[in-house]
């Protein structure tokens, strides 16, 4: 899977479930967890990493240096798909 | 009728809320105090940190009787100032960083603070908070970055009072059923009270270790979890916010022995359960775990205690009481959501609408009485004398029965929404919403989903104008902090009125409970 479609993919997910739609409001060095997305969508986010890439997201994976911006998730999922690879 | 549960404690606590930290600095001073994923630092270094503090604040300016606003997340920079600040009696004011600017501004105008602080280096939203007030970015020796606002010279100090356990320790900021922020004052007392109780109804001891996800601006997070935790020697481990796979793995590393959370919490412990298909976590040095901010519902209760295999205690309590009234006890279990027998040294009177004592068994308003009643609403002398009678009765507005000792909550008289265990008062949210130039008028309302409570506002546009839900979420968003955001916003023709014309929300909370509202 190319970075670009994982890219594209993250941002749909993030757009639709929790910025109801409005691609404009989605800042790439924006924070994620804890701002735009709370506890209970850090387990939905998990939930669709795990379902739509197919990787596991261990439970000391979930930091901000994994998690807490676009680029950040991005960088996770590629490396994921990389090391299965 | 009443209900009053004795304690003896009272000699046994200090006078000012730092005093636990340096009589364990004395005794312990290796012994770990607040944990973090940035680092550590044990009864000595947090003593030493405090000191640094206490020296930075003279050196800003700040006085006795001065309110010090401090806006963060759980961290041990907010601690020591937090301590500082009340070891020099100034007034702590307590700010989540995750409210929104416009409540951060209502707080810090209405407490005319003399300095705010951000504790910037570990949380973003306090930056950036520190960011639009101008404020100077500085490190001082053990405390990580903080931003210091300007001094505000036009700050009075108030007054001391003679006796030194009766001084304010805290204030914190609840919005109340007008929308206008409202100031508790909680005393020295107030909060060592609340600590020392808890401690010995839990058995706290500095061979605990305590997991600390609570926030500290809020009255449960501050009491009964930081200064019981400190009050008792324990090590305290602090998170800024809650996921379940950061706090699985804290828990199992560190060997967590309580875990304090409210039933949202305990919610995404079962989703998280369910996302990697577990029927059982187990955590063998975890003896006690606790709910208490929101109404506990048996489903959650039950799944909780197949998954950890183990009692779920559970507890009621308001920020003005500082705040916890009852809670059940560990060595006696409930299968019911009861919340409890009444805290120990607290009264309780269930006050029918005549403002007496109801009989035995009977639902009556939940009046409290003790030393952890507030000492009032900071520049609210009406809002004070309405909330505690001549006699020092304070009016929760719950609803409440009382069955063989223990406490069951059945209804609230007051307009809020409890959500994730925060209060929402629909009142502030309705003049968020009110405030948008397409907005004639609306109402928000709680709706219970998966036990909790969703806010839920119906909206009412001015002639010939629009917004989609969409934008008024958006709105919402830019002037609420996320656990005050409605969930959803429905906009309708016309509101469900009396013929006094005020909206019937009892037929909105029915429409949002009957409908396809999803």
């Amino acid at each position: 899977m190319q970075t670009t479609d994982i890219e594209r993919d993250i941002r749909t997910f993030l757009i639709q479930h929790f910025l109801s739609g409005r691609a404009e409001n989605l800042r790439d060095d924006g924070l994620l967890l804890g701002d735009l997305i709370d506890s209970a969508g850090t387990l939905e986010l998990v939930a669709y990493l795990q379902e739509h890439f197919a990787i596991t997201v261990e439970d000391d994976e979930v930091v901000p240096g994994n998690l807490d911006t676009v680029n950040n998730l991005v960088a996770y999922v590629s490396r994921k798909l990389g090391a299965r690879v | 009728m009443t209900e009053h549960c004795g304690s003896d404690r009272a000699e046994k606590i200090p006078n000012n809320i730092v005093d636990v930290v340096t009589a364990w600095a004395e005794r312990s001073p290796d012994h770990p105090a607040l944990i973090e994923t940035t680092g550590s630092w044990t009864y000595g270094q947090l003593a030493a940190a405090i000191s640094v503090g206490k020296k930075w604040l003279h050196e800003l300016c700040v006085r006795p009787g001065d309110r010090v606003m401090i806006v963060g997340e759980n961290c041990r920079s907010f601690v020591a100032l937090l301590l500082a600040a009340a070891g020099m009696d100034a007034w702590p004011v307590l700010a989540n960083a995750r409210l929104s600017a416009r409540e951060i501004d209502e707080i810090r105008q209405h407490s005319g603070a003399r300095r705010v602080f951000y504790t910037a280096s570990e949380s973003t939203c306090a930056a950036e908070h520190a960011t639009r007030d101008g404020a100077t970015f500085e490190e001082r020796d053990g405390l990580s970055s903080i931003a210091v606002g300007e001094l505000n010279r036009t700050a009075e100090p108030e007054p001391l009072d003679p006796n030194s356990a009766e001084r304010v320790a805290a204030l914190i900021y609840t919005s109340g059923t007008t929308g206008l922020p409202k100031g508790v004052m909680l005393t020295h007392r107030n909060l060592l009270f609340m600590a020392a109780g808890s401690v010995q109804v839990r058995n706290v001891t500095a061979d605990d270790r305590i997991y600390g996800v609570l926030p500290m601006t809020h009255a449960v997070g501050l009491s009964v979890v930081l200064l019981g935790s400190l009050l008792a020697g324990a090590s305290l481990y602090l998170a800024p916010r809650f996921d379940p796979m950061s706090a699985r793995v804290t828990l199992e590393k560190d060997q967590a022995t309580l875990l304090f959370g409210t039933p949202a919490i305990f919610n995404q412990w079962l989703k998280y359960a369910k996302l990697r298909k577990l029927s059982s976590l187990r955590f063998p040095a975890l003896r006690i775990i606790s709910s208490s901010g929101a109404p506990l519902d048996p489903a959650t209760k039950s799944g909780i205690e197949s998954l950890f295999g183990m009692a779920l205690g559970n507890g009621y309590g308001v920020t003005e009481c500082s705040p916890t009234i009852a809670l059940t006890r560990p060595e006696a279990p409930r299968a019911d959501t009861s919340i409890g027998a009444v805290f120990p040294g607290v009264e309780i009177k269930l006050a029918g609408s005549d403002g007496q004592a109801v009989a035995a068994g009977e639902v009556g308003e939940l009046r409290v009485r003790g030393p952890n009643v507030m000492k009032g609403y900071y520049r609210a002398p009406e809002e004070t004398a309405a909330a505690i009678d001549s006699e020092g009765w304070f009016n929760t507005r719950d609803l409440a029965r009382l069955e063989q000792g223990n406490l069951f909550i059945v209804g609230r008289t007051k307009d809020l929404i409890v959500h994730r265990g925060f209060n929402v008062y629909p009142a502030e949210v309705e003049a968020v919403l009110n405030s948008h130039p397409a907005v004639l008028q609306s109402a928000v309302i709680g709706r219970s989903v998966d036990g909790d409570e969703e806010v839920v506002a119906f909206v009412q546009l001015l002639p010939e104008t629009s917004a989609s839900s969409a934008d008024l979420l958006e709105y919402g968003a830019r002037h609420l902090a996320p656990y005050k955001r409605p969930s959803q916003i429905l906009i309708v023709p016309t509101m469900p009125t009396t013929a006094t014309g005020k909206i019937v929300k009892g037929e909105l909370a029915r429409i949002a409970e009957t409908s396809q509202l999803c």
